[in-house]
């Protein structure tokens, strides 16, 4: 335990002065006003309140730019370890390696759970922007709450890949495309067997009626899709070789 | 000395997978635009060429930002990355590199719309589209997604060369997505002429009338808007200008 609170505080260390934050705070920004902006502009239509205000703010941010941007955080993490020879510092240190990706997995996690409370605080300013009565009902922070579940499975996902994959920037595209299929594969009724489709049947994004038929199928999802990468993760850093420089 | 140029740029991308992820972005856009193509040809009465039209610039606008940032990426890596640009600089003129890095970048998105073009007529041909194709409509689909997209991609390039660590303009692209897709929806807002992302939308020239109750949508032309194409054209050169200006005067 102490050997993986210390990868964990040295991931953090790795992270200081990236700017990351900035990012992670400003690109939410932008659904959050637009989907307000479209809300306003559409109350003739859109007459459920908090609930119509949340589709506009969810529907893009879950749909599409989550992934991308976890990705990019994803990305940064295993950036350090590709450049240079630092892969083999990596794997020579004195820790389990099921603990250098729990160690980087961690402050994907947090970052997940950082983006969705943020999500939470921008629809009440917008919403209270809006002129809507009240705070947001227990509803919406379920489906907020399950939206982090699927978070965290596109997290570790992500975090895979960008240990796979050397570029900086293939996983980001992998993560715009995966969201894309799994907008297909949520509107075939098959969401919840395609990771990317996790958040925004978690979040209920753009849809009136609950997207999650089955809370335990969802919850068996999300823990299935998270072990499976996780453990795909570890053994991939155990068994496979490691390839430096560039 | 230009061909040598253009073979050096060639090399550089070698294995790097370029065109494997132009391709692949190519074809779920066509896949997306083209999803349950027959049933929606029928609620608008055999009117393909304009939903397609007006489908792809969308879905485009969605895809395009993120694929340029990460081509404009992958194009600058051997420099950014590998460190070699000081380097290079001793042997070739600093601009002619930055020239190349654009034409490469354009070659890739052009290679992009003749696919999204091909895509199109091949299902028209395929799914026998009622009204036939105006060849204006094919020059004004062009005009539409390469002028904004070359915009971006000097601005990505600039960007990939000026930040070492690939999260800002990788970002900018996630934001630039945002911002063109909301552009759609907010279709009088003078702020979208102030964002090379928001012309995806502006240059749009299909509109739509869609009926609730038949669920039947009737496509129409709108004017393509001359004046907004010479706006972002005008700012591209000067885009193009400052951005070869500053990456001249890099200190490296």
């Amino acid at each position: 335990m102490n050997m993986l609170l210390t990868c964990v505080r040295m991931e953090w260390k790795k992270l200081r002065r990236s700017r990351l934050w900035l990012v992670m705070a400003a690109v939410p920004l932008l659904p959050a006003f637009m989907g307000t902006g479209n809300y306003l502009n559409n109350l003739g239509i859109l007459k459920s309140e908090w609930y119509s205000l949340w589709t506009q703010l969810s529907l893009f941010y879950a749909n599409f730019f989550y992934g991308p941007l976890i990705a990019l955080y994803c990305s940064y993490i295993w950036r350090v370890e590709h450049l240079n020879h630092n892969w083999n510092s990596l794997m020579t240190m004195p820790v389990p390696v099921r603990n250098v990706f729990l160690g980087k997995l961690f402050p994907a996690l947090v970052c997940t759970f950082l983006l969705q409370g943020w999500m939470g605080v921008l629809l009440i300013v917008c919403g209270k922007y809006a002129g809507l009565s009240g705070m947001p009902s227990a509803q919406i922070l379920l489906w907020l709450l399950r939206g982090t579940a699927g978070g965290m499975v596109i997290a570790s996902l992500q975090l895979l890949l960008s240990m796979v994959i050397r570029s900086f920037a293939a996983p980001i595209a992998l993560a715009l495309l995966g969201s894309v299929v799994g907008l297909f594969a949520s509107n075939a009724g098959c969401g919840l067997l395609w990771p990317y489709s996790l958040m925004l049947e978690g979040m209920n994004a753009n849809r009136s009626e609950d997207m999650v038929s089955s809370g335990a199928d969802f919850a068996a999802g999300v823990l299935c899709f998270l072990l499976l990468f996780v453990t795909m993760g570890v053994l991939i850093l155990k068994k496979r070789d490691v390839r430096t420089g560039g | 000395m230009r061909t040598g140029a253009w073979k050096t740029e060639r090399m550089k991308l070698r294995r790097r997978h370029v065109g494997l992820l132009t391709a692949v972005f190519c074809g779920i856009g066509i896949l997306w635009g083209t999803w349950e193509l027959g049933e929606r040809l029928e609620l608008c009465g055999g009117d393909g060429y304009r939903m397609l039209f007006l489908q792809l610039p969308l879905i485009d606008t969605i895809l395009l930002p993120t694929m340029l940032a990460m081509l404009a990426s992958r194009l600058c890596d051997a420099e950014v990355k590998g460190g070699t640009l000081k380097l290079l600089c001793t042997m070739e003129e600093k601009g002619r590199i930055f020239d190349m890095k654009l034409l490469m970048g354009i070659g890739y998105l052009c290679l992009f719309w003749a696919a999204q073009a091909a895509a199109t007529v091949l299902f028209a041909v395929g799914m026998g589209f009622e009204v036939s194709l105006i060849p204006a409509h094919m020059l004004c689909f062009a005009a539409e997604i390469l002028f904004p997209s070359a915009a971006v991609l000097i601005l990505q390039v600039v960007l990939s060369f000026f930040f070492e660590n690939q999260i800002i303009p990788l970002a900018a692209g996630l934001v630039g997505s945002f911002i063109g897709l909301f552009a759609w929806f907010f279709p009088g807002n003078p702020l979208r002429a102030a964002f090379p992302w928001g012309y995806y939308s502006l240059l749009g020239f299909i509109g739509y009338d869609w009926d609730p109750a038949t669920r039947i949508t009737h496509f129409y032309d709108m004017p393509f808007d001359l004046a907004m194409a010479a706006v972002l054209l005008l700012a591209t050169v000067a885009g193009y200008a400052a951005g070869k200006y500053f990456f001249v005067r890099k200190e490296l």
